[in-house]
Formats: structure tokens, sequence, C-alpha cells
């Protein structure tokens, strides 16, 4: 059978063709620093190939048994589908995120030369995306992130150091902006509290042993019983 | 082994527990609390807010965000392709509505087309006395936005006295109002 209601969309023949770098021969008006890594997984998995098969309405054992209605269920709502079918698209679903989902996000960004592109990502990966919050700038896709990328760009072309564009940031967000936490008075006790916690265990695991001893010798000269765990 | 020892042994036994209430007391708090999580404090905080010049959406004429020291105000940042502007907006009508009220500037952040924001004002009303335009979030980024809606709470004297992450309640407005007054 055929699962052409699945997706009624076109196919799109350029979004088979996962994009290029352009030393690479990709066309440097569209595409940024699609690093070999993105291009890598993307192709690896052969993401294309199930993504057509779906676009063209090939057969997919995963869908074998189900009828036209049911498909179309999919499309619309999950009424009416057994749980095993439920299942087989889930698993097909998650199958598809993975294939598609890449660690980069990819800007056109006209990058002069390769260390520029690295200093670019490396500065990237150090600045937390504040619209995620769990990303830093170089994953996200957020709205936000993709213009801070173009700022620190922009920065950086303007012959900013790293130094200067954290500056820059922390002024207008906060130190949240940045992984790196410096030490002030606000997370001063985040850096004390471990050292103090630990010297204090410390403290008290000598008090406790120099004291056993001491019991322990008296214990012995009273009694010359042999030495006893307490603990 | 002696009574001391006895002792001793007990009060290092209670300790775990007394962590596990004082966890169990912590977690709690936080959880009834008001402080969202993922709301970052601004460095703006008792600052000069950054001034920015642009144009008005509604007006086209020239806007310098300098012009608006000597009086408090808030400055909402909103956007047209924002749900939860939508959600928030009726409150900011009601209270621009009340007597005594202070200015909201609207700042309309990322509007893809000027026609949009003038549409959805029309639409939902229009609590604004300015509404600044900041197409390519330029502005956002030096006003430390990173969502919308969000609101400054600024005083007489052009300090942010407070920043509101999300959408605002009447309840909030008039209670920062008030301190913002307090303030001068």
């Amino acid at each position: 059978m055929r699962i052409k209601h699945l997706a009624s969309a076109p196919v799109d023949s350029t979004d088979l063709n996962p994009p290029r770098h352009p030393r690479e021969g990709g066309d440097p008006g569209t595409v940024g620093f699609a690093l070999p890594r993105y291009q890598f997984t993307y192709q690896q998995f052969g993401a294309p190939i199930v993504r057509q098969a779906i676009t063209q309405g090939t057969w997919i054992p995963a869908f074998a048994g189900m009828t036209n209605g049911n498909l179309q269920a999919l499309t619309t709502n999950f009424a009416g589908m057994t749980s095993g079918k439920l299942r087989a698209l889930t698993l097909l679903v998650l199958a598809l995120t993975l294939f598609t989902s890449s660690s980069f996000a990819v800007d056109p960004l006209p990058f002069e030369n390769r260390a520029e592109e690295v200093r670019f990502q490396k500065l990237a990966a150090e600045l937390r995306c504040l619209q995620c919050q769990n990303q830093n700038l170089a994953d996200s896709d957020s709205a936000l992130a993709k213009d801070l990328r173009k700022l620190v760009f922009e920065q950086m072309q303007s012959g900013k150091t790293d130094a200067d564009i954290k500056t820059f940031l922390i002024a207008r967000y906060g130190d949240f902006v940045i992984y790196d936490p410096p030490v002030n008075a606000q997370t001063a006790p985040l850096w004390i509290a471990p050292i103090l916690g630990f010297a204090v265990l410390i403290g008290a695991l000598i008090y406790r042993a120099r004291r056993n001893k001491t019991l322990n010798i008296i214990s012995d000269k009273n009694t010359h019983k042999p030495h006893q765990e307490d603990w | 082994m002696n009574a001391r020892d006895a002792k001793t042994i007990r009060w290092w036994a209670i300790l775990p527990f007394l962590l596990f209430a004082y966890l169990c007391v912590i977690l709690y708090l936080n959880l009834k609390s008001e402080n969202d999580p993922k709301s970052v404090p601004s460095p703006f905080l008792g600052k000069p807010i950054p001034t920015f010049v642009t144009t008005d959406l509604l007006t086209g004429s020239a806007f310098d965000s300098a012009s608006l020291k000597g009086q408090p105000y808030i400055l909402n940042v909103w956007g047209s392709w924002c749900p939860e502007c939508a959600r928030e907006h009726p409150i900011l009508n009601q209270y621009a509505a009340t007597a005594n009220a202070i200015a909201i500037i609207g700042l309309d952040h990322k509007e893809v087309d000027p026609n949009d924001g003038k549409a959805w004002l029309e639409r939902l009303g229009n609590p604004y006395r300015f509404v600044p335009v900041d197409p390519d979030g330029r502005i956002g980024i030096d006003l430390g936005v990173y969502g919308a809606p969000e609101s400054y709470f600024v005083d007489a004297a052009g300090i942010v006295r407070y920043k509101h992450i999300g959408a605002l309640s009447l309840k909030i407005i008039n209670e920062k109002v008030v301190e913002l007054s307090r303030a001068n």
C-alpha cells in the first residue's frame, strides 16, 4: 500500500541535498558554516531516503496493514489506531527526529578563513542562549540566538576581542549569558562552600581519630583489652 | 564501648535525617515561591535604562527614548508574533484606562512587517503612549531582552527599578508603580 496521505507536500529536491560549505563547492550566498559534522550525520543514516519515501509514497514496512483511513487519521488525529500501529509510528517519528537533528545551527555567515570560523564556534559555544537556556549560542536555533550570533560575528569583524564581546553581552544580559561564572560577592558562596564543607569534614575526622586514639590508650592501660572499633 | 560513645553515634545518625528535612524545606519553599527559575535578573536594575533612537510605528515620526526622562514609565516589549503578548494586552489596556496610570511605552520588537503591528494594535486596542519600533531586534539586545513580553519599570530619573519577564498582571503593575513613585 501507499502512504500518500502522510505528507501531501510536494517533494522538494533541494531538501534532499544537504547544505555544503562554500569550500566544498556550496553556494556561499545561502550556506554559512555548515560543518562537516553536520553534513556527515545528515547523510550517514540515509535521512533523505526516508524523507523521500514518505513524501513520494513509497511502501514502508512499519505501515503495512494500515488502511488509508488509518493513515488519514494519522495526519489529523490519533483516534482509531491500535497500540501496535501507534508504537510503530512513534518509532518512525523518533527515528526521523534522530536523523534530522544537527548539533550546529546553520547561519549564512561569510567567514574569511577557517581560523575565524573556529574562533567564532568556540566563542559561540561559551555563550548561553537566553531563550532556551539549556543550549549554547552555537547550538540554538532560536531567533535571539541567531541575532546574537550575527552580532558576535559583526563584532569579531570589527576587531573586537573575545573578552570585549563577552563584556558587551554581560553588560546587557548579565553573567548568566556566559557558562563560566565569575567569582564575585554573589557567587563566592558557591566556590567557598564545598571547600569549607570538605575542610570541616576532614577536621571532624582528624578530631575523632585523635580522640579515639587517646581513649584507646587510656582503656588499654586500664583494662588491657584489644582495640575496639566504634564506627 | 562506654555511654559517651553511644551518645556520639546517635548524634551522627540523626544528621542524614536533618539534611533530608532541610532539603525538603528548601525544595518546598522554591516550589511555592513565585520566582520563575527561568527568568534572568536584568543587569540594568538600579541603573539607567539604555537610550535609543528610532521611529514611532503609528506616527512614523522620530522617537528618542531620552525624551521620556522626568516621568516614570513602563517600557513594554511586544510583537504581533508573540502569543503571550496578546494574552497580556487586555491587562495593559485595563491599566492604561485607570486614573493616574503612568505612561506605557510599547517597543514593537522584531516585527517583520510594520503593518502587522499596526493591525494588531487596531484589533486589540492601544494602551501605549508611544510605539517605538525595533525591527532588527538591536534595541532589544541593548536592553537585554530575551523574549517577549518583557516590561521595564523606569522611574522619573530614568533608572530601571524592576524588570518583569512574561505577562504582567494588574496586581504586579500597581505594586511596582507604587514602588516607582516611592523611589523618587
